[in-house]
């Protein structure tokens, strides 16, 4: 019997929380149960993006996608639209303009501005079938260079592709393999850095688990280029899912014959280990990397020698991101020109950013470098939750800054968003609304680095404590203005001084955020206060005497007491027992709990 | 699986998996491929429509054709069923009613062959069955809207 149905079920981390192994099950139970087995396939895929709305299933052929479904909802998938033909309505996506329901994720507003190219795989084929990734021209790009292409060639071509590196510092990816090639040494490394630690961030997470096979294609192709044997991939033990498939990957790439000895005849041997970090964020940096790779502790190194000078054992060694990797096939398959065609002047391609925060579609995108901020939050992301009001969007991780309204046109680049005082990273977004207190997130970012420094070098070590503790100190209402010039002092030290990116970077938040909201700091410095109510020794709880009707709900939620007044009379807060919780507020059906 | 020696032997390996990737491929581009679409509601059903909507896949995989086999809910012409509908990539869309397993050969080797319409099958444009669709019957497969949410 032909095969008919292919339901699509995403078994991405997001989806795999919200059951959607159980929805797995219950469809296949369910198509045994109405005798479909022959004509219907489920097949396990990885991320489609629309986090926002999973668990997400596609039907095939009909191309329908269904969101937020649960495993009760399988048997209705099978009786309606398997057995009959008739879609599921209800499990339709909804559109917040029109208000209709649409079937096919291409009309969706989320997907239609979204070209996919490191992201072509994920939500499509099974990541743990090396076939379906050989039929979607898997390997293929290999093959070529390694009949077809000599190293330079290969090498050439990436260079004219424009191609950057994707983890953040933007760095030409031809060129870094150009100068590890060029390297003297018997042996070489490749390094995959899957070690994604800015908070907020999935994008190498998903690509491992949607398509682990462009990586290790992609780092065999660079071992071919490099004149490297080995390759291996760095990634936190805190990505089980990831791991797990890039085990399996692997293990089929080595029966398949596309790593090991004398890959396709061509007499290049490759293979690729896997090696597992503890989570810090120190290592992300690719000579912390190495290190912790080599067994040592995760600190940076003095540059030079770079990594393709002396690496891994001291080696030359290409250190590359997961979404770089993802990239090379592609390039290779379609060309230089074509890759050269999408994006701005000098940053071509896509890029895959994480949405998250107060935005309407939290999930994974890729869009053509050049598109504007504007597109990115409100086109594809679908605005502010909440009707709320758009206040900044955090890029680049705590590495980054934060941009604002008069941003929001700029065509996000590498240049351009250095421009504005921020950075590409590896390509989080963190969005936030008009009740987001920006000295607090300045504070919170602080709070990561002092936690994440690795403690070899002053700057790094003391200065961001130092920064802390200021921040502290204007979050806490005790703050003065010269606190304000003594911050953004020590701020421009450390980013002059520090050892490695993670020192250098570190005090972006706090400069972005006093450039683009001084007025909130002078706030928090000269009135004492904070307009977000996000600072709680700035703010104040109390009830307007003339709304409440003395219900009694706040005083039974209040959970220190705080509250006390008669029946049918009017409340009141002491506020010094007040613990500035919020309880009340949520609990008062009339609007008479106030923040001040 | 077997180790690939050659590219010539990943090649061949990628157009033995590339079946079970053509409906996802198609599907996710429907325009370009010619669409079968087969009413397989309850009325359907009873009539034979499963049977059809099988014929036609083994074929379609069998005769290597660039075509798509939908199944579709209610098309509204009771009377006629099964109800197929064939859309050629840029032509109007045809309506064929009583579409039994003679009546499918037929479809397949007169109107998608040659483009003519088989003579020994009732067939319409779909504007003459469906005045006033633009959407086409049954669930539409566009995905463009689906009606109220």
């Amino acid at each position: 019997m032909t095969i008919g149905w292919q339901v699509l079920v995403c078994g991405g981390t997001g989806c795999r929380a919200s059951q959607s192994e159980r929805i797995e099950k219950a469809l296949k139970e369910e198509i045994r149960r109405c005798g479909l087995e022959d004509e219907a396939q489920v097949i396990r895929t990885g991320c489609f993006g629309f986090c926002e709305k999973g668990p997400v299933v596609k039907v095939i052929p009909d191309n329908t996608f269904y969101v937020q479904v649960r495993p009760e909802d399988a048997e209705e998938i099978v009786s309606e639209h398997l057995l009959k033909g008739c879609r599921v309505r209800r499990l339709l996506y909804v559109d917040p303009e029109t208000h209709l329901r649409v079937s096919d994720s291409k009309h969706i507003g989320f997907y239609r501005k979204q070209l996919r190219i490191a992201l072509r795989n994920c939500g499509f084929i099974d990541p743990e079938n090396i076939g379906e990734y050989i039929a979607r021209d898997g390997y293929a790009a290999l093959g070529k260079a390694l009949t077809g292409m000599t190293p330079e060639e290969v090498i050439g071509e990436i260079e004219r592709s424009g191609l950057r590196g994707r983890g953040g510092g933007g760095f030409p990816t031809g060129l870094k393999w150009k100068i590890t090639r060029q390297a003297p040494g018997e042996r070489k490394y490749v390094v995959c850095n899957a070690d994604e630690g800015d908070p907020g961030a999935f994008m190498d997470r998903s690509i491992l688990e949607g398509d682990p096979h462009s990586v290790l294609e992609a780092m065999a192709i660079n071992g071919y280029c490099t004149g490297a044997s080995k390759g291996l991939i760095y990634i936190r033990a805190e990505y089980p899912l990831a791991v797990e498939r890039l085990k399996t990957a692997i293990g089929q790439a080595r029966e398949a014959g596309l790593l090991g000895d004398d890959i396709l005849g061509s007499g290049f041997s490759f293979d690729v280990e896997i090696r597992y970090g503890a989570g810090a964020f120190v290592c992300g940096e690719e000579t912390a990397l190495i290190r912790s790779m080599e067994g040592q502790r995760g600190e940076a190194m003095v540059k030079p020698p770079f990594p393709s000078e002396r690496g891994y054992a001291g080696c030359p060694t290409n250190v590359n991101n997961v979404e770089t990797y993802a990239n090379i096939p592609v390039i290779l398959l379609k060309g230089a020109d074509w890759f050269a065609g999408i994006g701005t002047e000098r940053s071509k391609g896509t890029k895959v950013f994480a949405l998250a925060g107060k935005i309407n579609n939290v999930g994974l995108i890729e869009v053509p470098m050049g598109t504007t901020l504007r597109e990115v939050i409100f086109g594809i992301g679908g605005g502010i939750k909440n009707g709320k009001k758009f206040k900044a969007v955090q890029t680049g991780g705590p590495s980054g800054g934060c941009l604002t309204e008069k941003h929001l046109d700029i065509p996000i680049d590498y240049d351009n968003l250095l421009a504005a005082g921020s950075m590409m990273g590896s390509g989080g977004m963190i969005v936030m609304d008009e009740d987001d207190c920006m000295v607090s997130m300045a504070k919170f970012y602080l709070d990561f680095t002092v936690e994440e420094s690795c403690g070899k070098c002053a700057p790094c070590r003391v200065g961001n404590k130092r920064l802390h503790e200021l921040l502290q100190k204007i979050t806490g209402g005790k703050g003065t203005e010269e606190d304000l010039e003594r911050l953004r002092n020590l701020a421009l030290v450390i980013r002059d001084t520090a050892l490695c990116g993670l020192g250098q970077t570190s005090p972006n938040p706090v400069l972005s955020t006093l450039d683009n909201f001084r007025d909130e700091y002078l706030a928090h410095v000269r009135e004492q206060r904070c307009y977000a109510h996000q600072c709680r020794d700035l703010t104040q709880y109390f009830i307007s005497p003339e709304i409440c009707r003395g219900c009694t709900l706040c005083a039974r939620a209040c959970p220190v007491n705080a509250i006390s007044g008669e029946r049918k009379h009017p409340h009141a807060i002491d506020p010094l027992l007040c613990v500035r919780c919020g309880s009340c507020l949520e609990k008062c059906k009339f609007g008479a709990v106030r923040v001040r | 699986m077997e180790r690939i020696a050659t590219v010539e032997e990943l090649r061949q390996r990628r157009e033995s998996y590339r079946e079970r990737l053509e409906l996802r491929e198609r599907s996710n581009d429907p325009e370009r491929v010619v669409r079968i679409r087969v009413g397989l509601d309850d009325c359907g059903i009873a009539a034979g429509a499963r049977e059809t909507a099988r014929y036609f896949r083994r074929e379609v995989e069998r005769r290597g054709l660039e075509a798509l086999v939908v199944p579709v809910g209610c098309m509204g012409f009771c009377d006629r069923e099964p109800t197929v509908e064939v859309i050629l990539p840029g032509r109007e869309p045809v309506v064929f009613g009583s579409v039994g397993l003679p009546e499918a050969e037929r479809i397949l080797e007169d109107y998608l062959g040659h483009g003519t319409l088989p003579e020994t099958v009732l067939c319409l444009p779909r504007r003459f069955f469906f005045p006033g669709a633009p959407e086409g019957p049954g669930d539409d497969d566009s995905g463009r809207e689906g009606g109220e949410g």
